[in-house]
């Protein structure tokens, strides 16, 4: 078992803010490692892209323990959603050789919510 | 593709020397020569089978004295090799039986070299094919390597001349600077696109047809197989008329879009600046909007389709009165709570500024002009 | 609908399972295999499911202990990519090449001849002809609503109704049926 907590159940998060949270496991047979990877992933129609922004490994980790974590995240790209399109924003632990997984979406947009992508802006031009 | 135009370009000018060049180098050079009587010895219209195909060839041998010396040949004209057509060369021969008496020309530098017939006729036409491979597999190489090029310096950021994004789901380097917009599709290249495809389409078409053709002339007409075709060879008509359209909308007044900042921020503002050449009077409506775009890439079986919907659009100047057309400017606000320009290897958010101008009984002017919205934090 | 609550969004169709008709499993498909020498095509039309049984034989494949090595090849892309690796240390390597109708037949020569010393070497094609057959896939109402059930699409759900109209209208390739069912969802303003 492998349980991501993000600090004060936060799920939103402004560009470039510290996400800190706590990775907690408990594995049926010693590994290699763990290791926790902050990415992000596209959904929707066309194939999927995944983006591995940084990682931290813990290495020959005992088979139960609980530790902190923190990743900078970056100033973009804005979580959002549109027809075609989602960007999702998430923190994943794996087990190096790859057994158990854990993982926690989270928001990355200086709105608080995710862009929702609609065809609703009205004419504003200012014509010179 | 490099492949499938160097095959034509190679073979048009394969082609193109037997065929047309040393024809008409002859047939010129054949204007010198003497005019000497010949005997008929024999002649006939030559079959010459090949798969489904017949095509037929004028043989006459003649006889003509030079220089007290006899000869004899067999050339009619310069034309080289045998074509579909078979009333014109009956007529021919039976214009020469054996045993009349006719007028050759002899080439006074080799004798044995001599023709009957030295006038320009129809017949020489053929020789244009092999010109039409070769400006379509040259056309085409040109058009391949310029997009490889644009592909290799950045893809559809080349407008910018910033170059692809270096990570997926990064910005491009962005910078402040005024700019003149590039359109994503000159009508030039649209011309030169539906023009190359369409003469390539109906080249392949006019062999069917001709097949089914000298089909029904033998009077077995493969049904099925016409009905087959049917759509191939209407959209053969179709495309032509495309090209056209695009032809016709060259003539269109051209436009020129500036911007104050090449990069503009979410929530942030540009001046966008427009100018036309050509006739701006023809335009009965002119509309420039801002467009957010999705665009998602999937493989489609063999083939990669990118599915597109737009998100956003916000109109920034829309007018009828032509005085207003020719030149002007407005400030474009982005919306703040909108998204950002992105690219990863198969997803993309894309803004551009959509221009279209409208012409009554004419191809209308749409274009449509790139820009990078950048996220907040990366503007600040 | 977001894209991401798309029940037909790309990443959860790449996770649909094979189904066998009932007179095949992966245990018969693998004995079958076993017994060309590891060597046959996966054929079928577009949309049949081909690449989604190959891509979970390699799987299998793997967990057997036998080192699998793949490449794709489309219209766009009708070269092995890095070829230099691709070929290289093929003694134990089983080759899966998926879109082999991509290469001529100059091209499958010499693909033949490259990986003669491999392992083994699983193909997906259209038309059968090139390897001996390891399976032919044929897309059946029935195995559309199997995937459906996958995708937790409910029995009795107008998509499915929907679906069945487009199994007939794209003749079979449940590719595009389901790209279509994706395009009628993204238009609804709720998840399902």
């Amino acid at each position: 078992m492998i349980h991501l907590d993000i600090q004060n159940q936060k799920t939103s998060f402004s560009p470039g803010e510290t996400i800190a949270a706590k990775i907690t496991w408990q594995l049926e047979k010693s590994v290699n490692a763990i290791e926790l990877r902050l990415f992000w992933h596209t959904n929707g129609k066309g194939t999927q892209d995944i983006n591995i922004v940084n990682t931290l490994r813990f290495t020959q980790p005992p088979q139960r323990d609980t530790r902190p974590f923190q990743f900078q995240l970056p100033s973009s790209p804005y979580s959002f959603s549109g027809k075609l399109i989602s960007l999702i924003w998430a923190i994943e632990a794996v087990t190096d050789p790859l057994d158990e997984a854990g993982r926690q979406e989270f928001i990355l947009s200086p709105t608080g919510r995710e862009i929702l992508l609609c065809d609703t802006f009205p004419a504003n031009p200012v014509n010179g | 593709m490099f492949l499938f135009f160097g095959v034509f370009l190679g073979l048009g000018l394969i082609l193109t020397c037997p065929f047309l060049i040393h024809p008409l180098w002859k047939q010129r050079a054949a204007q010198d020569w003497p005019r000497m009587p010949c005997t008929i010895v024999s002649s006939e219209v030559k079959r010459h089978s090949g798969g489904d195909s017949t095509t037929y060839g004028i043989h006459i041998v003649y006889r003509y004295h030079f220089n007290n010396r006899m000869f004899q040949s067999d050339r009619y004209d310069f034309i080289t090799g045998s074509s579909s057509g078979f009333k014109s060369k009956k007529m021919a021969v039976d214009a020469h039986p054996p045993g009349s008496q006719r007028v050759c020309y002899v080439n006074p530098v080799n004798p044995s070299e001599a023709v009957l017939r030295r006038d320009l006729h129809a017949g020489y036409l053929a020789g244009i094919i092999p010109v039409v491979f070769t400006v379509v597999g040259a056309a085409g190489l040109f058009v391949v390597r310029r997009n490889k090029l644009n592909v290799g310096a950045g893809g559809s950021n080349k407008i910018f001349g910033l170059g692809a994004p270096p990570n997926p789901g990064s910005l491009p380097p962005h910078s402040a600077l005024p700019a003149i917009l590039a359109p994503k599709n000159s009508p030039l290249k649209k011309f030169i696109f539906f023009f190359v495809f369409a003469v390539i389409w109906n080249i392949v078409i006019f062999i069917f047809a001709s097949q089914l053709l000298q089909g029904w002339q033998k009077g077995a007409v493969d049904w099925s197989l016409a009905l087959f075709f049917i759509p191939f060879f209407l959209a053969g008509i179709v495309l032509p008329g495309i090209a056209f359209y695009h032809l016709l909308a060259l003539a269109n007044p051209r436009p020129r879009l500036g911007v104050s900042s090449q990069c503009v921020p979410l929530g942030g503002s540009f001046t966008l600046r427009w100018e036309f050449s050509g006739r701006t009077s023809r335009i009965r409506r002119l509309h420039i909007r801002l467009a957010g775009q999705e665009e998602a890439t999937y493989q489609r079986g063999t083939s990669t389709i990118t599915d597109k919907a737009i998100f956003a659009t916000l109109n920034i100047f829309d007018t009828t009165n032509p005085l207003e057309m020719t030149s002007g400017q407005a400030t474009v606000v982005v919306p703040s709570s909108s998204m950002h320009s992105f690219a990863s290897s198969n997803n993309k958010i894309v803004w551009f500024i959509q221009l279209h101008g409208e012409i009554n009984w004419w191809p209308d002017i749409k274009e449509e002009f790139e820009i990078v919205v950048l996220p907040l934090e990366a503007a600040q | 609908m977001r894209a991401r609550d798309n029940p037909f969004a790309s990443n959860l169709i790449s996770r649909l399972r094979c189904h066998f008709p009932p007179s095949h499993s992966w245990d018969s498909l693998l004995l079958r295999l076993q017994r060309l020498e590891y060597r046959g095509a996966i054929t079928g039309p577009m949309g049949s499911g081909k690449t989604t049984i190959l891509e979970e034989l390699a799987v299998r494949l793997e967990k057997q202990g036998r080192q699998t090595r793949l490449a794709g090849l489309t219209i766009q892309h009708r070269q092995i990519p890095d070829p230099g690796h691709f070929f290289a240390n093929l003694e134990s390597t089983i080759l899966i090449l998926d879109g082999a109708e991509q290469l001529n037949w100059l091209s499958w020569q010499r693909f033949l001849r490259q990986s003669r010393h491999a392992a083994g070497l699983i193909i997906t094609t259209h038309q059968p002809g090139r390897l001996p057959t390891l399976f032919t896939c044929a897309t059946t109402p029935a195995l559309l609503d199997n995937l459906l059930t996958q995708l937790h699409i409910p029995p009795g759900s107008p998509l499915r109704l929907q679906a069945r109209r487009l199994f007939d209208l794209h003749c079979g390739n449940l590719r595009e049926v389901l790209r279509s069912l994706y395009d009628s969802c993204s238009t609804l303003p709720h998840p399902l």
